[in-house]
């Protein structure tokens, strides 16, 4: 065989290990499994985990992105739950299961905003019509280094309506994206992209909801979500803490 | 120094500035270096092989070094040469070796200096283009500015008029940051719910090549401007508010 000819079947042989390489990490999402599937596996995770509790009923299923999708559902105990599923290698993997559906920040990559998606699954019964979601940072001055210096309180709401549909999953407001972002940037230069840390700007936010009847009223906390039966799967989840409106501006 | 390039370029992308500064100054080390180099091979040619005498070089810069930030100046002084210890051990097993290559470690190691050297040069120059106390540092191209209520204080209608802006940018003036009256606005009169700084200014560039990173509030009556910056609050007024449809006041 000449050399020309090997270097040919090194060259091709090197493209098809890209190919499959390029396949493995980055091929597209397969159809969603639907509903029976999903309860299936679902099922199957919570008998792992040694739960009695069971799926009874699918809500709904939300497609967060083309990568992540948020399955709210009832449990038999009724429970009002949320699942979280992404593409993973070759399947669609289900992440994370809580039986509590209060709301939540999903954070798929905690440095960039434009991932976080709110979730929330409440229970119909108790009326809520409204849920009032925040972005808060609380003011902060002081003196530094001999110089005095001030940060801003930041708080911003979204109103989510849950008189129809008790449950969602959407993108971060796009103002609230603006203003983690801005912060982030400010970050000290050592800390390098590729170190996974999470912004420590970012943690200054707190992220918190209340819900509003059909009066306006608020909701008591007490109505919601007793204790949280279980929570299995990953970590990239915030709970978003209640807040009275007392607390707010 | 690849990670330094590298970040260079993210800066670019995610900030539309880069430290011009640092980074010429950082050419210019290595030029010396290089050009220090090139003077000891041209020496004995004949006594060291070109590519060898690199790999040392570059071997030498390693240290262990002692690192703190000195006014937003990450300052690095080299204290042990543990590249030219490594290179020392490595090299002797050849009789003559080290002799022959040791001027290359040590320069390795003197590079430090150099860069330190660089560093010092990049800043106290940058302290007279790019002064702390001038606004334009900060923000000089609002072209594209805008701003965003991010607290209930400020008005969703509230605008701002970039005109008004720029023709005021060299006219700031420096201002303490958190003086009594603003404690008194905030807390004295608590009901008021008050805060001083309720709008975001978005895609302001700072100063060409200065690379400052900053997150930029406006005041409320349209007058001032607080800059944060990672290592300070810096604060402006001018004489004309440059925002238009917010509640004065």
């Amino acid at each position: 065989m000449s050399r020309h000819h090997i270097a040919w079947i090194w060259v091709s042989l090197a493209s098809v290990l890209l190919l499959v390489f390029m396949w493995w990490n980055y091929s597209p999402p397969t159809q969603f499994p639907d509903k029976p599937q999903l309860l299936q596996e679902m099922n199957d995770s919570l008998n792992e985990y040694g739960t009695s509790d069971q799926v009874a009923e699918i809500q709904k299923v939300i497609q967060a992105d083309r990568r992540h999708v948020a399955v709210p559902y009832i449990s038999e105990e009724g429970d009002y739950g949320m699942s979280f599923w992404i593409w993973g290698k070759w399947k669609w993997e289900l992440i994370s299961l809580e039986s509590n559906g209060e709301p939540k920040l999903w954070m798929i990559d905690r440095n960039d905003p434009t991932s976080y998606f709110l979730t929330w699954n409440i229970a119909p019964e108790i009326g809520a019509e409204k849920l009032n979601a925040y972005i808060i940072r609380r003011r902060d001055y002081g003196m530094a280094d001999g110089k005095n210096f001030y940060s801003p309180r930041v708080q911003m709401s979204k109103e989510i309506e849950v008189a129809e549909e008790s449950f969602g999953a959407i993108p971060l407001p796009s103002t609230w994206q603006e203003v983690l972002q801005s912060t982030i940037r400010l970050d000290e230069t050592e800390t390098f992209s590729w170190f996974d840390g999470y912004s420590t700007a970012a943690m200054q936010f707190e992220f918190g909801w209340n819900a509003l009847d059909g009066s306006g009223k608020s909701v008591s906390p007490e109505v919601f979500f007793k204790s949280p039966q279980y929570s299995y799967g990953s970590s990239d989840f915030q709970f978003m803490t209640m807040i009275d409106e007392r607390e707010l501006e | 120094m690849i990670i330094q390039f590298i970040r260079g370029v993210n800066e670019i992308n995610e900030y539309g500035s880069f430290d011009f500064l640092s980074n010429l100054l950082t050419v210019l080390a290595w030029g010396v270096i290089a050009y220090l180099a090139y003077r000891m091979y041209r020496k004995n040619p004949v006594q060291q092989v070109g590519w060898k005498a690199f790999l040392v070089l570059l071997t030498g810069i390693t240290s262990f070094s002692i690192t703190w930030m000195m006014a937003s100046t990450v300052i690095r002084i080299a204290v042990l040469p543990l590249g030219v210890w490594v290179l020392y051990f490595f090299l002797k097993r050849k009789e003559g070796r080290w002799e022959r290559y040791r001027k290359f470690a040590w320069l390795g190691f003197g590079a430090n200096y150099i860069f330190l050297l660089s560093v010092l040069v990049a800043s106290s120059i940058g302290h007279f283009v790019y002064p702390a106390d001038h606004a334009e540092t900060f923000v000089s191209d609002v072209k594209e500015a805008s701003i965003l209520s991010v607290h209930p204080n400020g008005s969703e209608k509230a605008a701002l008029n970039v005109k008004v802006l720029n023709s005021e940018l060299q006219k700031l003036k420096q201002s303490q940051v958190y003086d009594g009256t603003w404690y008194e606005y905030t807390f004295v009169q608590e009901k008021a719910r008050y805060e001083r700084f309720p709008y975001l200014l978005l895609d302001a560039k700072p100063k060409w090549g200065s690379g400052v990173r900053s997150t930029i509030y406006v005041e409320k009556d349209g007058k001032g401007l607080l800059i944060q910056t990672p290592s300070e609050s810096l604060y402006f007024r001018s004489t004309q508010s440059f925002v238009v449809g917010g509640d004065e006041k």
